[in-house]
């Protein structure tokens, strides 16, 4: 059979291959550098006088013992990490800069010239290994291994923690070594170059830590390239209005009923998988929660010790990872409901697969938390079935590579699915898209396996962020694109060559800042300055494709409008909530990642910012606000078939909308923001260890402001995330009979003749049967 | 920060969040608009309106409690000055909010 034409010029095709082409070889180069350019591990760190204060081992065995003890999401290092705890980098600098100058007889809030000269000269010797320290800096090193000592003997109700997470006096040694080794490096000159290993990274005036030159160079200039790429996108706008997304011309659709679409049995199966989901959801919201609370009452919670069993680092832990679950599950549910659609059929066998899926998702979910639970509570340091430790990649080492193996393999049932239309089809059409977009998850998740606990701090940074970056705003960016278009070409809204064309569009826009801008996160981590100015630069152009959506979200709404008047003869719009998450997704994404994450994003900025709420309140309104609203979204529109029309929960939904749209406002703007930019203001006028003081975050105004975020929080817990439990419960009890034939419903909409409009009347079957002819 | 500082920038931050608000109305209200001359189709286009409304009313709500943790925190003469701003801010949320209730 011949294979169906190019629905859009290849040209975009070749676009999108030369700019990724480009990204990834940028990338390459910066991969090369992290290796080559970051500060070194020295053999031994001896004092003047010959003793030695810590050796290599000690500095990757505390590196370890930070990342599995789960310090990573308590405090941070090279500001990256959890906000609760100090950021030990600046903590550990602050500490012994104020030891050192103390001992030199110079100003503690200042320091001075001894000092400076302490910690900024650059004493490795690169022939033998081997660092030394003044005299003044190895009894520092002494005092804040007493201090860490004391803090982590605290009771947990002082800390958050779990009592007596680090009583080893051979532990403490080498956790105080690779914080030390951090500060270190964090203060000491670049050979040759007047600015340390991490651009000056963190403001400390004592020892001469002071933003640099291209710091604030490259701030500039990505500001520039804001304002250039913006220009540029208009301007291509403007000459080719073809661009964007345009309704298929003065047709009207009218919606087939939920209730009449064939289900194949995988289709079926996914009502177990958005049960899972939103239970996830659920509970990732609750320890979201008690996280929080520990922000707003350190001590206790409610007269329960929670930390002497859930500490604030383990909260946190399955706070994240539980978010990451929760959404994937909503989007492999989802690619095994629409691939039948994109098909017209089902592979038999289909639903088994997707069972055993749901069951290995089940197992490493609830493995790798128990692991994390066991690694925090020092049950167990395996690095393959406990806490690993690195933020977002917490999992153990095992569960890690079972979670790649299981997103592989819904690739491969995905390929069962759609390999009949795949074949007919030329490599850049919608369905080739919607599987490569498809692969790309499972595959840059995998990059997270080279980040490993006892390779370079710098190095593991790197690979992290190829994950936290490039796979959650890239990657999964990109599959959202192809899903959100696919729906819309699904539902008859818009032509399959205006959907591809914008998935082309945005899939370009998106890759040329957000490939190489995945250095924006690693401005002040050990790389060399061409990380930060790269980073800088290619970052702002992600703002534009954010720019893009505002201008696309007119066009966008107004393809539902005429389909939804027409539909309002037969009845509400079938997919009303679905549509409105859409619509949260978009105003979230601009508001979220591109408004809260360019706040954040200038360098000069992030020298201040980084590790701050304002961090989290980025986080929060661009996870939640557009990878957790779609993943609400896709369900509600793969539930709205699953369950009968008689027994759909219209109210439930509304109230769920409503309250996750809500609460999330509320949590952003009631406390992350406020106190993102308390934080930003007393890190530039006081200084940044002030700013990331526990005492300071966890007292006073700051801790009122976070008891006002309860009433959003039981906004969002109670009335958003319950009700949607409760429709995916309804989907698993009431899911309707499977259509055995084996075929499956790929048009969900029948177009409407201009003189019949009145009348309702189908006229031309359209969608894939359509397009397959 | 002391005296009037701290209750100035939490008017100031209140300012910011009226601004959001009156932003996203704005918004909302366009989106009411017939396009293309045509008057059709306005179901979507309230619901539209109406989601930049209500997060302009989360976006206020939430400005009152962060004023009134400061009125009680501060307990101070000046931070009193905070409190019409409080009751507009809680009033401006009611309005966009409460109507949810009674539309479909």
């Amino acid at each position: 059979m011949a294979k169906r034409a190019m629905l859009v010029s290849s040209g975009w095709l070749q676009a999108a291959l030369i700019v990724f082409l480009t990204g990834f070889t940028i990338l390459g180069v910066l991969a090369y550098q992290a290796y080559t350019d970051h500060p070194p591990i020295p053999e031994r760190v001896v004092s003047e006088s010959g003793r030695t204060v810590f050796t290599r081992a000690d500095i990757l065995d505390g590196q370890q013992l930070f990342l599995q003890s789960g310090l990573m999401q308590y405090g941070s290092v090279f500001g990256h990490g959890g906000y609760l705890g100090p950021d030990y980098t600046a903590d550990y600098l602050r500490r012994a800069s104020v030891f050192v100058a103390r001992r030199h007889g110079e100003s503690e809030t200042e320091g001075g010239p001894r000092t400076v000269e302490d910690f900024r000269t650059n004493r490795y010797d690169h022939a033998t290994g081997q660092l030394t320290l003044t005299e003044a800096q190895t009894a520092a090193f002494d005092h804040v291994r007493e201090h860490l000592r004391e803090s982590f003997a605290q009771p947990s109700s002082a800390t958050g923690l779990r009592e007596g997470i680090l009583d080893d006096p051979k532990d403490l040694h080498a956790l105080t070594a690779f914080f030390g080794w951090s500060a270190w490096a964090a203060a000491a000159q670049r050979p040759g170059l007047s600015y340390s290993y991490t651009n000056n990274w963190p403001p400390e005036p004592r020892v001469q830590n002071h933003p640099t030159g291209a710091a604030i160079v490259w701030s500039v200039l990505s500001l520039i390239a804001l304002l250039g790429g913006v220009g540029l996108l208009f301007g291509a706008f403007g000459r080719w209005r073809s661009l964007g997304w345009h309704g298929r011309e003065e047709q009207t659709l009218s919606f087939r009923r939920p209730g009449t679409v064939a289900l194949t049995p995988g289709q079926r199966t996914t009502a177990w998988f958005f049960l899972v989901m939103s239970a996830l959801f659920l509970v990732q919201t609750l320890v979201g929660g008690a996280s929080q609370h520990y922000r707003a009452e350190l001590s206790d919670f409610f007269g329960v010790n929670l930390a002497s069993f859930l500490p604030f680092n383990l909260m946190r832990t399955w706070h994240i990872q539980l978010s990451i679950f929760w959404v994937a599950t909503s989007f492999l549910a989802a690619g095994i409901f629409i691939a039948p659609m994109v098909a017209g059929r089902e592979p038999s066998g289909q639903r088994w697969l997707a069972y055993a899926l749901l069951g290995a998702l089940v197992v490493v979910v609830v493995g790798s938390l128990v692991g994390e639970a066991a690694g925090i509570h020092g049950w167990s340091r395996n690095l393959w079935l406990a806490n690993q430790g690195f933020e977002y990649l917490d999992l153990g080492r095992l569960w890690q590579l079972l979670l790649v193996i299981g997103l592989f393999f819904w690739v491969a049932m995905l390929w069962r699915t759609l390999r009949p239309r795949l074949a007919i089809e030329q490599l850049g059409n919608m369905p080739w898209l919607f599987f490569f977009s498809a692969l790309a998850i499972p595959a840059f998740y995998a990059i997270g396996l080279l980040a490993h606990p006892r390779s370079h701090f710098s190095v593991t940074e790197f690979w992290r962020f190829w994950v936290v970056h490039l796979w959650v705003e890239d990657f999964l960016e990109l599959f959202t694109t192809v899903m959100v278009a696919y729906l819309f070409v699904l539902l008859g809204v818009v032509a399959e060559r205006v959907a591809l064309r914008l998935v082309y569009l945005e899939m370009i826009l998106y890759a040329v800042g957000g490939v190489v801008g995945t250095m924006h996160h690693l401005y002040f981590s050990g790389g060399p300055v061409s990380h930060m100015a790269l980073g800088a630069f290619f970052s702002a152009a992600e703002v534009i494709p954010l720019t893009f959506l505002t201008v696309e979200a007119w066009s966008f709404l107004q393809l539902g409008r005429r389909q939804w008047t027409a539909t309002a003869a037969q009845g509400a719009f079938p997919h009303r909530w679905a549509l409105m998450f859409l619509v949260a997704v978009g105003f979230w994404n601009f508001l979220g990642a591109g408004i809260f994450g360019f706040l954040i994003n200038l360098p000069i900025v992030s020298y201040y910012e980084i590790g701050t709420a304002l961090t989290s309140n980025h986080g929060h309104a661009s996870m939640m606000g557009v990878y957790g609203m779609l993943a609400a979204g896709l369900a509600m529109f793969a539930v709205r078939y699953l369950i009968p029309d008689q027994r759909w929960p219209e109210r439930l939904a509304k109230l769920s909308f409503w309250s996750l749209n809500l609460g999330l406002a509320w949590m952003v703007f009631a406390t992350l923001f406020p106190i993102g930019l308390l934080q930003l203001e007393r890190s530039v006028s006081i200084g940044y260890f002030e700013a990331r003081e526990t005492k300071y975050l966890t007292t006073g105004y700051l801790s009122f402001i976070e008891w006002m975020r309860l009433p959003g929080d039981v906004v969002f817990i109670g009335g958003g995330v319950l009700p949607l439990l409760w429709i995916c419960l309804q989907g698993v009890r009431y899911v309707r009979g499977p259509d055995l034939s084996g075929g499956t419903d790929s048009a969900l909409f029948t177009e409407v003749t201009r003189g019949e409009r009145g009348q309702m009347s189908g006229a031309t079957a359209a969608g894939v049967t359509e397009e397959l002819a | 920060m002391t005296g009037l500082g701290p209750v100035l920038a939490a008017a100031a931050y209140a300012g910011l969040l009226w601004l959001v608000a009156l932003l996203l109305d704005a918004i909302g209200r366009r989106s009411l608009r017939p396009r293309d001359g045509r008057a059709e189709g306005m179901a979507i286009g309230s619901d539209v309106a109406r989601f930049h409304r209500v997060i302009g009313g989360g976006v206020l709500g939430a400005g009152a409690f962060v004023l009134a943790a400061h009125v009680v925190v501060r307990r101070d003469a000046p931070a009193l000055l905070l409190l019409p701003l409080v009751a507009a801010c809680l009033a401006g949320s009611a309005r966009r909010v409460v109507p949810l209730w009674r539309e479909p």
